[in-house]
């Protein structure tokens, strides 16, 4: 899998994912995308740099940690952001959100706590693809 | 379509089946997973009207939408679905590492 | 109320507490501290129920209602008359004396926590027998005396006849309990109610159902093992391995009553009939008889107590099963004459046990030097149980023999008479059996120690007891007037008065009596020559005994039968299990489709318009899911598995869900990769060759799936039944939270906590994964324990 033409696509494919996967998390409450298909496509594209470079230019054998810390945040957001609608909305998990003004760009930009929420469930998905995928490669 | 696609749906449970049935372990797993398409593709279908709008509002809203629900249970399900399919996936490999065989059959407990 | 649910449910909370404190108490050295406080419990409940004593004459039965399952009339509702009563005043009565006997009976190693704790539980549920209400609540506690039984009887559970003994009453008991609530349901079909006050006034209808032959004997089967009636009695000697106060309390006095409480109980509304009279009264009469016969041979005077009780219980049932008002008087006379002297001799029986090191008659003997007072109380109890005057048990035996002359339904005249005197002349037997040999004639053989009497705290119950016996003897307008004629009264339907006396002048009962002592004497002067002659029967015809049925035909019989079937049933095939689980799936889909009248409409089906591109990828998933199946190559498999799913993604999005097959399309990516990786680890498809009828096997059960999946789908397409909420969330997913993309709206708003549980499951996937994949150490000790064929 690490030939050179797989590697030089994924050095370019790579970072487009990354970046795409951000633009879908955000956009998520409006149209297609969210925490779902952003964690799935953010590791797709690290998992595609795995494949490609094994551990030569990052040493995922000794960093899962990283990971399971990413997804047992990921839980803790998710459960802060429930816990805060007990606390202002009267029950968990209760939504909220704002119409907030932005005075440079002049627009209005909407924030919701679900956004959060999802934000959560980007990292729990995110992390435990990422996890499992260098848990098996580290089997030989 | 509401013809074809009841028909596609049975050889998919069909041949989820057939796999589920053999003997090496890792055809379960992918029989699961075909079963597991199945199942969703009748969820949506049970929601999917005929030709109707993707439901994104701010269009046109005369226009009938697809039903969303059907749509939010399915995308849990598919991710719950991978998930159930790495664990059994990994329980596979264990199973083999552990036991030596991919065959089920011979994996069984003894009686008694 | 408040005193019934206290009667009731502290002993319950009593024996809570015991095991909470447990910890505790176990760690103390606490002597005779807690049967002390324990001790107190019995007493409360004593007292309140002695205090609603007052209320049996006045007003009419009392009752109290808990609702439980609404739906089906089950409540915890209880009941307040006078054979509740009575019953309540022999349980906590006898359950205090046997307390206070207990803290000196047991020394100081035995597990006092663990018995403590049993023997509170047995009596609230005991207590919860007698005052329910509620046929359901009845089977509740029923089953609970029959655990707590087990647990007392295993008491000393290292001791092989312990656990033969426990399982014993358990699986006899149980098996009874079981076709009683069968019974019981077949009276619901009846009467439509469970309660037991509504069921006691409907007996008109309940005589003249065609249920009510089933429904009788399916109650009394509970009835008869509960109450060790033959051919179930056998349970009862093998019981007594529990701890004397145990056998004192539950095998004498009170749990072995419970089937005839039941059958007391039930009689206002079940007797008089002659299948009635027939069944009841035949088998009483029948196990008087077994039991006495047996009781004559025993030599362990705890088993001859125990025949001697099994045969005292069916006499009882026999006055039950004749029907009339005066037999059921006589009946409950009884039932409080037998508890008060059968638990006292029980407790001798543990006072000789702990004095000689032994009970049985060739080691024991000519004790009364050695134990005079254990020897006062063995005379009055001796005296009692064969039916001699001044006694309790005169009374009611004179009564039972006065019962006899008056059976309905009698087949030859003089025939039952007969045989109850009959019967008496082993009562009589035995109870001199027990008292001459016991402490006047010299055994054979000398005990392991010394004889020495008891102190003051192991007699004093059995003391106060024997005081009663006396007391019914002498006085008994003591007891009748306020506490035997309620009860007799919820016994017979009818206002029952009582004339309890010792001398009625000369009568046929009084000359019935006269032939039994004199028989009885003669009876007892050839007991040695008896008792070879039985022991040669019983050598030379085993079979005959229903122990021989129970050893043979059910220890030996029914575990390789039930193991053959559970083989069959589970044989160890994932194979089998999935074609079964799928067939039945299968065909009770089609079942209930049917049923439903589901009609296919095809007219209809045919008529919506299909574009290409749906059609092509509908044909292409169809090819794609054939692939997987058919490719031998496993690459080849996993990438038409892949197919597959990008496939349905383009469905999805043909379908108007967008979100749906862009996460498709990724998890699709993300799953070949990962199924890639595993499959580099696992050698590649192995040749299957499956025989001719598996192949064949495996395709009917997939066509099949695959048919009826296609046939429910073809009906279900068809018909939108119920009305979609999607309206609401799509209304309000702008307004209430501001997202236009109402799926994921849907998802992280409305139904945030379905996310978020999923996030928790996919989290727990990878919490298993990690153990499967890392904690390796471990695999040996695993391989070790499953065995590989």
């Amino acid at each position: 899998m690490n030939s050179l033409i797989f590697r030089s696509i994924i050095k370019i494919v790579s970072p487009i994912l990354m970046l795409f996967s951000v633009y879908l998390l955000l956009r998520g409450h409006q149209l297609p995308g969210g925490g779902f298909i952003a964690g799935l496509m953010t590791s797709a594209g690290l998992v595609l740099i795995y494949l490609a470079y094994g551990c030569e230019r990052f040493d995922w054998r000794h960093r899962s940690r990283f990971f399971y810390f990413l997804f047992t945040s990921g839980l803790t957001i998710s459960f802060l952001t429930g816990l805060a609608g007990l606390f202002w909305g009267g029950f968990f998990l209760k939504s909220g959100f704002a119409h907030v003004h932005m005075p440079l760009i002049n627009e209005d930009w909407e924030f919701a706590s679900a956004a959060v929420f999802d934000f959560g469930v980007y990292l729990v998905v995110c992390g435990v693809c990422v996890s499992l995928m260098t848990m098996l490669g580290e089997e030989e | 379509m509401k013809i074809i696609l009841p028909l596609v749906i049975g050889i998919l449970f069909a041949s989820g089946t057939y796999l589920m049935l053999q003997k090496n372990i890792l055809k379960l797993v992918l029989g699961l997973a075909l079963i597991s398409h199945a199942a969703n593709v009748i969820l949506i279908s049970s929601g999917w009207i005929g030709p109707g709008q993707v439901p994104i509002l701010g269009k046109d809203d005369s226009i009938p939408f697809v039903d969303p629900i059907p749509q939010a249970l399915v995308l849990t399900a598919i991710v719950i679905g991978f998930a159930a399919l790495a664990f059994l996936l990994v329980l596979s490999l264990r199973v083999y590492r552990d036991l030596k065989t991919s065959n089920i059959e011979e994996i069984r407990g003894q009686r008694g | 109320m408040t005193s019934i649910l206290t009667i009731v449910f502290f002993p319950f909370v009593a024996s809570l507490l015991i095991l909470a404190l447990s910890p505790v108490l176990n760690k103390v050295n606490m002597g005779k501290k807690l049967g002390t406080v324990v001790a107190f419990v019995p007493f409360i409940c004593l007292s309140f129920i002695l205090s609603l004593l007052p209320q049996l004459k006045t007003g009419p039965p009392a009752t109290f209602h808990i609702p439980w399952v609404k739906s089906y009339g089950i409540e915890l509702s209880f009941l307040v008359d006078g054979l509740s009563v009575l019953f309540g005043i022999l349980i906590s009565g006898i359950g205090l004396l046997v307390v206070i006997y207990s803290i000196w009976y047991l020394s100081e190693k035995e597990d006092k926590v663990k018995f403590y704790l049993y023997l509170m539980m047995f009596m609230g549920a005991m207590l919860g027998v007698v005052f329910s209400n509620n046929l359901f609540g009845m089977f509740t506690f029923w089953e609970l005396t029959s655990i707590s039984s087990f647990l007392l009887i295993g008491f000393w559970y290292h001791k092989e006849e312990s656990r033969y003994g426990a399982m014993k009453a358990l699986v006899i008991t149980g098996l009874g309990g079981i076709a009683m609530l069968a019974g019981f349901i077949v009276l619901y079909q009846i009467t439509d109610t469970f309660d037991v006050t509504k069921i006691l006034t409907m007996g008109d209808v309940i005589k003249s159902s065609h249920l009510y032959v089933p429904a009788l004997i399916l109650i009394f089967l509970g009835c008869a093992t509960k109450s060790a009636q033959f051919p179930f009695h056998i349970w009862l000697p093998n019981a007594m391995e529990a701890p004397t106060p145990v056998s004192a309390y539950l095998h004498s006095a009170t749990m072995v009553k419970a089937g005839i409480f039941l059958v007391a109980r039930l009689s206002p509304a079940f007797s008089g009939t002659a299948f009635w009279t027939g069944l009841v009264g035949g088998i009483g009469l029948i196990t008087m008889l077994v039991g006495g016969v047996m009781a004559i041979k025993q030599t362990d005077l705890k088993a001859l107590l125990a025949y001697s009780t099994i045969s005292q219980l069916g006499m009882i049932m026999a006055m039950l099963g004749f029907g009339t008002q005066y037999s059921g008087e006589a009946a409950i006379v009884h039932i409080m004459n037998h508890a008060a002297f059968k638990a006292a001799l029980f407790m001798i029986v543990g006072i000789i046990d702990h004095g000689c090191g032994t009970r049985d008659l060739t080691y024991v003997g000519n004790l009364r030097k050695e134990m005079p007072h254990s020897f006062k109380i063995a005379f009055i109890g001796c005296l009692s149980m064969a039916g001699l005057p001044i006694f309790g048990g005169f009374i009611s035996k004179e009564m039972f023999y006065e019962s006899t002359l008056h059976v309905p339904f009698a087949p030859i005249p003089y025939l039952i008479p007969t045989v109850a005197v009959f019967a008496s002349l082993f009562t009589f037997a035995y109870s001199f059996k027990f008292l001459i040999w016991g402490f006047f004639y010299k055994a054979p053989e000398h005990p392991p120690h010394h004889p020495h009497e008891a102190p003051v705290l192991g007699l004093f119950s059995p003391v106060f007891l024997a005081l009663m016996v006396v007391l019914l003897g002498l006085a008994p307008s003591l007891f009748s007037h306020s506490l035997l004629e309620p009860a007799a009264m919820a016994v017979t339907g009818k206002t029952a008065e009582l004339h309890l006396a010792l001398w009625h002048g000369v009568n046929t009962p009084l000359v019935m009596s006269f032939f039994t002592v004199i028989l009885g004497v003669v009876l007892f002067m050839r007991l040695k020559k008896i008792n070879l002659f039985q022991e040669g029967i019983s050598n030379a015809v085993p079979w005959l005994s229903p122990n021989f049925v129970y050893n043979k035909g059910f220890l030996e019989g029914v575990p390789p039968l039930t193991q053959r079937c559970l083989w069959w049933f589970q044989s160890g095939y994932l194979r089998h299990y999935l074609m079964a689980i799928f067939s039945f799936l299968m065909i009770s889909t089609l079942y209930f489709s049917l049923s439903k009248g589901w009609v296919l409409r095809l007219d209809t089906l045919l008529k919506t318009e299909v574009t290409l591109a749906q059609v092509a990828t509908l044909v292409l998933l169809a090819c794609a899911a054939l692939a997987t199946i058919l490719f031998k190559n496993r690459i080849s498999a996993i990438l038409s598995l892949g197919m597959t799913g990008f496939l349905v993604a383009f469905l999805y999005v043909l379908m108007g869900a967008p979100d749906l097959a862009l996460t498709q399309y990724l998890v699709e990516a993300v799953s070949v990769i990962l199924i890639l990786l595993v499959f580099y680890f696992v050698p590649p498809y192995f040749e299957e060759k499956p025989t001719k009828n598996t192949k064949a096997m495996n395709i009917a059960v997939s066509v099949l799936v695959g048919v009826v999946m296609t046939f429910y789908m073809l009906m279900v397409m068809d018909s939108h039944l119920v009305s979609s909420i999607a309206s609401y969330y799509l209304e309000t997913s702008e307004k209430l939270a501001g997202g236009r993309n109402v799926v994921n709206v849907v998802i992280v708003d409305y139904r945030g906590f379905d996310t978020m549980f999923e996030i928790c499951v996919f989290s727990i996937a990878i919490l298993g994964i990690y153990a499967m994949l890392r904690l390796k150490k471990k695999a040996k000790a695993v391989q070790e324990e499953v065995p590989v064929k």
